[in-house]
């Protein structure tokens, strides 16, 4: 019996012996939350050519549509970064900071759309197809936006519609 | 000895650090909105020329005998103007009606609202000399550099049902314009 006991003692002392200490790394990430967010549809008003601007550029004060764009029931969000649309949005160059309007058939022709941060105006900050805004907020947030018809190119603008659509990407902080 | 082996291996255990590092994220969770924005433009306007505002047309004094006594338009009475627009802006054509009381119910002619009897006005559109009748006519015009003008022509018409009788002669006709 005395045999086999050493035999357990010196096991154990095996077993027991100096280990080396290590350190465990563990990394990860805490990706933001999100918002919910509207898709905005609006109808802007019917104006008479004649109320657009003899040169490119001018906006039409008749066509003012104030929207806003809502990032609500936030959760785990301390900003965002919105970016409007692409650079396939625009008019052509030189008109290339106005949503182009998109229409192939019916389409009110040299026409296009402004969106201007904040209230309508007519010397309002312009925000161009491709353009981002960032904004640091919690909880909610709300993005006033201003829409007008503006000329675009040099030919004359006459009766038809005008359409433009364009995606808002929202990345969150 | 076995006994103090045994107890430091916890004591080792406890060196092992845990060490969770977390990232922020600095920007992430896409998501997508759409803004769908229409409208449309209307047509613009013209301007009626000042000289064609309640346009008066002088039409010819012509004797008896000029008209004569055949029921028809009378080809020596031939008087031109025109309707001018100006000053277009966001206008591709213009339609334009004229219309005015009529001789006679489902006769073209203008009907004379002056003193001479036997005779009205006939109108008629310059070159394809196609009638303007009373009850309505109806012209399109393409609007070029701003500008568009009907050109139109006017003949005193006799009647031969009617005695013919000197006297004076008006004749109304208005113009409605629309804009495309």
């Amino acid at each position: 019996m005395r045999f086999p006991a050493c035999i357990a003692i010196m096991a154990s002392g095996l077993l027991l012996a100096p280990v080396h200490a290590q350190n465990v790394s563990l990394t990860g990430t805490v990706r933001p939350g999100t918002c919910t967010l509207n898709n905005p549809t609006h109808t802007m008003p019917a104006v008479s050519a004649d109320k657009f601007p003899a040169t490119a550029g001018g906006g039409v004060a008749d066509s003012y549509t104030p929207f806003s764009l809502a990032l609500t029931a936030c959760s785990g969000v301390k900003g965002a970064r919105l970016t409007f649309g692409a650079a396939a949005d625009a008019a052509p160059a030189p008109s290339a900071t106005i949503f182009r309007n998109k229409l192939t058939t019916g389409a009110a022709p040299n026409t296009g759309i402004w969106l201007q941060q904040g209230a309508c105006s007519a010397t309002g900050t312009t925000v161009a197809p491709g353009s981002t805004l960032t904004r640091t907020f919690t909880g909610t947030h709300t993005e006033a936006l201003c829409a007008q018809y503006t000329k675009v190119g040099t030919g004359e603008v006459t009766a038809g519609d005008i359409s433009s659509t364009f995606t808002v990407t929202v990345d969150y902080q | 000895m076995s006994r103090t082996r045994a107890s430091a291996a916890p004591q080792r255990g406890r060196a092992i650090a845990l060490c969770m590092i977390l990232l922020p994220w600095p920007w992430s969770a896409l998501a997508d909105g759409v803004v769908d924005l229409a409208g449309s433009v209307r047509p613009g306007t013209c301007e009626v020329h000042t000289e064609d505002q309640a346009k008066r047309v002088d039409l010819p004094r012509v004797q008896l005998h000029v008209i004569g006594a055949a029921t028809g338009v009378v080809a020596a009475t031939a008087l031109d103007w025109e309707f001018r627009l100006v000053n277009c802006r966001g206008v591709r054509r213009v339609a334009l009606v004229f219309a005015g009381p009529p001789h006679a119910a489902g006769q073209p002619q203008y009907a004379n609202h002056g003193t001479a009897t036997g005779v009205s006005l006939h109108l008629v559109e310059q070159g394809s000399e196609a009638v303007m009748p009373a009850a309505g006519h109806h012209a399109s015009l393409a609007v070029a550099s701003g500008a568009a003008t009907y050109q139109g022509r006017s003949y005193f018409y006799r009647h031969n049902g009617s005695p013919l009788q000197h006297g004076s002669f008006k004749s109304a006709a208005t113009v409605v314009v629309t804009y495309d």
